[in-house]
C-alpha cells in the first residue's frame, strides 16, 4: 500500500476512494457486474453494473437470491440451480455458467458468469464471488455466422431452389428471426410465397391463410411490394407504434399487427440477371430483439447468394429445355445422330448422345448404346470390323472425319448397310478427342448401287457380243476384197471398222465409269517404259487418222503403273485432239522432265476451249455446250476416267487452252529412280 | 495344217471366228456346246483350243479345269475369249495361255494362234 503525504487517515480513504472508482469504471467499461454470495447466510451483494445488467434501478437490489431467480429465464432456471449444487457438492472452485434473463420489457439476454466459490477447512462452502457480463451480442453474431455458413452450404447444394430457400428460412428460425419469409414473382408476375418459417407451426399456418385472403398491395410505398418494385432493400432497425398504426388497414389489423409485436424488419431483394425476381423478410417479433447493421449486411449477403442459386438453377433449367427440345428435334431424324468421346477403336470409347431413332433402326435401346463401352464396333459385321475401325480411326487421327461404309448387325441378328460421315472433336489445342455424326442405313441404295453395277456389267457384255462379230465379219471382208481393191467398197470397211471401234469405246467407258463410282476400278500397276507406251499408242491412232503425231523429248522412263489404263488416258488425249482439231494437221505429244515427275503434254492446233470450262472439264458427264458453235458430240466420260486413273497413279492432269487456239492437255506421273 | 478348236455359244461369233481362223491357214473346228470337249478334242486333236469364258450349259471356267485335268488334253494351249468386264483377272486365275477381249482385232488373234501354235 502506498504511503500518502498528508494525515494517513485521510491518505487511506483517498487511496480507497481511488481503488474505488477504478474497480467501478473498469466494471462499467467492461459491462461487467460483480456479485459476492454469503453461502451461509444467503445474503448477497450486487455492484451497480449488476444491477443494471439484470434490468434493476440502481440501489433497488434486494440482497438476497429473489431477483436472480426472478429474471433467469425459466426454461433454464433448474438447469443453473443444479449446476451450482454439483460444484458445491464435488468442492470445486471454479464456477462458470451461462443463462438467459427475461428483463421486464420482454427482452431476451444470455449472461455469462464466472467466480470462485472459497470453502472451510471442513469443506463446507462459505462464499461464491464472481462476475457477470451480457454475451448476447457476441453469441448472435456467432449465431449469424453459422447461420450465414450453413445457409451457403444449403443453397449451393442443390438446383432445386424452392426447397433450397425453404431451408434458408427454417434456418433463420429462431436466431437470425423470429419469421423468415421468401416471396418469388412468377413468370406471370404474381407474387409467391415459396417459403415460410416461424418457430411455431400453428403461426405459420395462420400466416399463410392470411396471405391468401389479404395479399400484399402492390402499391404500397412501403413494403414488400415496394422492394419488389424498386430493387432496394428495406432496413427497419426499430418498428414503432406509428408505423404500425400506419401499416393497419383495419382496427382488426391494427390489433392483430400489435399482437404479432414487429420488432425489428429486414427485407432484401433477389435478383436474377439484374431483374427483381424475388424478396426474403427478415422479422424481430416476439423476440424483441433489433436488428443491427451487421445483421442487414448479413442478410444481404443471403440474399445475394440466394439469387445466384436461383439464377443458376434458372440457367440450368433453360439449358435443359434447349436440349430437350434438340433432342426432340434429332429424336425423329431418320438417321443415327450421335457423338462419342475417345478414339474409335478404344476400349473405353463411350458414346455421349445418341438419338431416339437409333432403336428403331437396330433394336437395341439408347441404354445399351450409352452404358456399353465401344458399342458401335462390337455389332460391326465381323467381315468389316478391321476396316470399319481403321477407317474411324484415320478420320479421328487426321483431324478431319469423312465418309465410311460398314454393315450393322441388328439386335435381331439381320445386317444393314450403313454410311457414316463424321467429324472429330477437337480440344482448345486442335487434338481430336472424340467424334461426332450421322450414321444413315443405305442398305437400299447399296442394293440399287449394287443392281445397276450388275446391270451395267451385263448390259455391256451383251453389247460387246453382236459387237465381236460384226467387227469379225468386218475385217473379214476388209482382208477378202483388199485384192480386189474397190475402192468404194473398202473404203466404206474401213468407216465401219472406226465406228465400231468408237462404239466399243462407248461402252467400256461407261463400264470404267460405273467402276469408279463404285470404288471397283482395279489397276494392275507395274513397272513399265514410257516410251513403248506412247509408241503404241501414237501407231495405233496414227492408222486411222490423218493428222500427223509427233513425238518429242526423251520418253525413255521407267513408270510404275497400270500400262492398259494409262495408254487409256493418252488415246483419250490423242482421240479428243483429233476430233477437235479438224482443221489442222498436226498433234504434238512432248514429253519433259522435273525433278521427280514426268510431264506428258498432247498439243492440238484445234479449236480450244474457253477459261470457264477449265475447271470442270474432267468433271464426271461435263460436256460443253457453245452458245456461238455447236455442241459437241459425246457423253462427258472420257476425261473424267482419265483424271481418275491418273488420280490413282498419284498424278495430276491439267490443261493449257485459248478459245480458237489449241489446247494442250497434260499429265504427270512419278519416275521410278 | 494346225488344227484350231473354237468353242463359243453365240452362233453369229463362232461362224466369224470360224471363218477368220481358216483364213488365217487353220484348220477348224467349232462347237456352240462344251458338252464331251475331252471326246471331240481326243478325236479332233486340235494343237489350241480358242474358248468363251461364259458358255450356256456348261461354265467356260469348268471347261477350262476339265481340259487342264486331262492328260490327252492338259498341253494343249487355250485362248480365253470374253466380253466380261473381269475377263482379264478370271484368265489369270485359271492360268489359261492367253486372253482376248472382246471384241478384237482379227489379226490380234491370228498373231496369237500363231505364236503358241509354231
Amino acid at each position: 500500500m502506498k504511503k500518502s503525504s498528508s494525515s494517513p487517515q485521510a491518505g487511506i480513504e483517498s487511496e480507497f476512494q481511488i481503488y474505488k472508482e477504478r474497480f467501478e469504471q473498469a466494471q462499467k467499461a467492461g459491462n461487467v457486474g460483480v456479485f459476492d454470495i454469503d453461502l451461509v447466510t444467503g445474503k448477497q451483494w450486487w455492484s451497480a453494473v449488476e444491477e443494471e445488467l439484470f434490468g434493476l434501478l440502481p440501489g433497488t437490489f434486494s440482497g438476497t437470491d429473489r431477483d436472480w431467480r426472478d429474471r433467469v429465464h425459466p426454461a433454464d432456471l433448474p438447469r443453473v440451480t443444479k449446476e451450482l449444487k454439483e460444484r458445491l457438492k464435488n468442492k470445486l472452485e471454479d464456477y462458470e455458467s451461462e443463462f438467459r434473463i427475461v428483463l421486464p420489457d420482454g427482452n431476451i439476454r444470455t449472461l455469462r458468469g464466472k467466480g470462485n466459490i472459497y470453502y472451510d477447512a471442513k469443506g463446507k462452502p462459505l462464499r461464491l464471488i464472481g462476475v457477470n457480463y451480457d454475451f448476447t451480442e457476441r453469441m448472435q453474431l456467432e449465431e449469424s455466422l453459422r447461420f450465414k455458413a450453413e445457409a451457403s452450404k444449403v443453397l449451393a447444394s442443390s438446383l432445386d431452389y424452392q426447397t433450397t430457400l425453404n431451408s434458408v428460412a427454417r434456418l433463420a428460425v429462431p436466431h437470425v428471426a423470429d419469421w423468415c419469409v421468401v416471396d418469388l414473382l412468377d413468370s406471370n408476375g404474381a407474387l409467391q410465397m415459396v417459403a415460410i418459417s416461424h418457430s411455431d407451426p400453428n403461426q405459420v399456418k395462420w400466416a399463410r391463410e392470411r396471405r391468401r385472403s389479404n395479399p400484399p398491395d402492390m402499391k404500397a410505398t412501403s413494403g414488400l411490394t415496394n422492394v419488389l418494385r424498386t430493387g432496394k432493400p428495406e432496413f427497419h432497425p426499430v418498428i414503432t407504434n406509428d408505423m404500425i398504426e400506419k401499416a393497419a388497414k383495419s382496427p382488426e389489423e391494427l390489433q392483430l399487427l400489435r399482437k404479432i409485436g414487429f420488432s425489428s424488419v429486414i427485407i432484401v431483394p433477389l435478383k436474377a440477371h439484374d431483374k427483381t425476381i424475388g424478396a426474403m423478410t427478415f422479422v424481430m417479433a416476439e423476440s424483441k430483439r433489433h436488428y443491427s447493421k451487421l445483421d442487414f449486411q448479413l442478410t444481404e449477403q443471403i440474399a445475394s447468394r440466394a439469387s445466384l442459386a436461383i439464377e443458376n438453377a434458372q440457367l440450368y433449367a433453360e439449358v435443359d429445355e434447349e436440349r430437350e427440345r434438340l433432342n426432340n428435334i434429332v429424336a425423329n431424324v431418320p438417321g443415327v445422330v450421335w457423338e462419342a468421346y475417345g478414339k474409335p477403336d478404344a476400349a473405353k470409347q463411350r458414346i455421349d448422345f445418341i438419338n431416339k431413332y437409333v432403336e428403331k433402326m437396330l433394336g437395341y435401346t439408347v441404354d445399351e448404346w450409352l452404358n456399353t463401352p465401344n458399342f458401335w464396333l462390337t455389332i460391326v459385321h465381323p467381315a468389316d470390323r478391321e476396316k470399319a475401325a481403321a477407317q474411324a480411326v484415320a478420320k479421328f487421327e487426321s483431324g478431319e472425319g469423312g465418309v465410311s461404309r460398314f454393315r450393322w448387325l441388328k439386335k435381331n441378328g439381320e445386317s444393314i448397310w450403313v454410311e457414316t460421315h463424321s467429324y472429330p472433336i477437337l480440344d482448345k489445342q486442335g487434338k481430336a478427342i472424340g467424334m461426332r455424326g450421322v450414321t444413315m442405313d443405305v442398305s437400299e441404295r447399296m442394293e440399287l448401287e449394287r443392281r445397276k453395277d450388275e446391270f451395267i456389267s451385263m448390259a455391256s457384255h451383251e453389247l460387246k457380243t453382236p459387237l465381236t462379230s460384226i467387227k469379225v465379219f468386218t475385217q473379214i471382208l476388209q482382208r477378202t476384197l483388199k485384192e480386189d481393191s474397190n475402192t468404194l467398197v473398202t473404203k466404206s470397211l474401213d468407216r465401219i471398222n472406226v465406228q465400231v471401234g468408237k462404239l466399243t469405246t462407248l461402252v467400256s467407258d461407261l463400264l470404267d465409269v460405273s467402276k469408279i463410282q463404285s470404288g471397283k476400278l482395279e489397276l494392275r500397276k507395274a513397272n513399265f517404259m514410257l516410251n513403248t507406251l506412247i509408241q503404241d499408242c501414237v501407231d495405233s491412232l496414227q492408222e486411222t487418222t490423218d493428222h500427223k503425231i509427233i513425238i518429242k523429248g526423251e520418253t525413255s522412263y521407267q513408270i510404275y503403273g497400270d500400262e492398259d489404263r494409262l495408254g487409256q488416258v493418252l488415246i483419250n488425249f490423242l482421240t479428243n485432239a483429233i476430233k477437235y482439231s479438224p482443221e489442222a494437221g498436226k498433234i504434238t505429244v512432248a514429253v519433259t522432265k522435273e525433278t521427280e515427275r514426268v510431264i506428258i503434254g498432247v498439243k492440238d492446233n484445234g479449236i480450244g476451249i474457253s477459261k470457264e470450262h477449265h475447271n470442270r472439264i474432267f468433271d464426271r458427264f461435263y460436256r460443253i455446250y457453245d452458245n456461238e458453235d455447236k455442241t459437241y458430240p459425246g457423253l462427258g466420260m472420257g476425261l473424267y476416267i482419265s483424271s481418275q486413273i491418273i488420280k490413282r497413279h498419284e498424278g495430276q492432269i491439267w490443261l493449257k487452252s485459248t478459245k480458237g487456239k489449241g489446247t494442250t492437255f497434260y499429265f504427270s506421273l512419278p519416275i521410278i529412280s | 495344217m494346225k488344227k484350231v478348236l473354237i468353242i463359243d455359244d453365240d452362233d453369229s461369233i463362232l461362224e466369224a471366228l470360224q471363218i477368220a481362223v481358216e483364213m488365217g491357214g487353220y484348220e477348224v473346228k467349232s462347237t456352240s456346246s462344251a458338252d464331251s470337249i475331252i471326246k471331240l478334242c481326243e478325236k479332233f486333236k486340235p494343237d489350241l483350243i480358242i474358248s468363251d469364258l461364259l458358255l450356256s450349259g456348261v461354265d467356260g471356267r469348268q471347261l477350262i479345269q476339265e481340259l487342264q485335268g486331262q492328260t490327252s488334253t492338259k498341253k494343249i494351249p487355250i485362248i480365253l475369249l470374253s466380253a466380261h468386264p473381269e475377263g482379264n483377272k478370271i484368265a489369270q486365275t485359271y492360268n489359261v495361255t492367253a486372253f482376248l477381249a472382246k471384241p478384237f482385232e482379227i489379226s490380234e488373234l491370228l498373231s496369237l494362234i500363231s505364236q503358241y501354235t509354231s
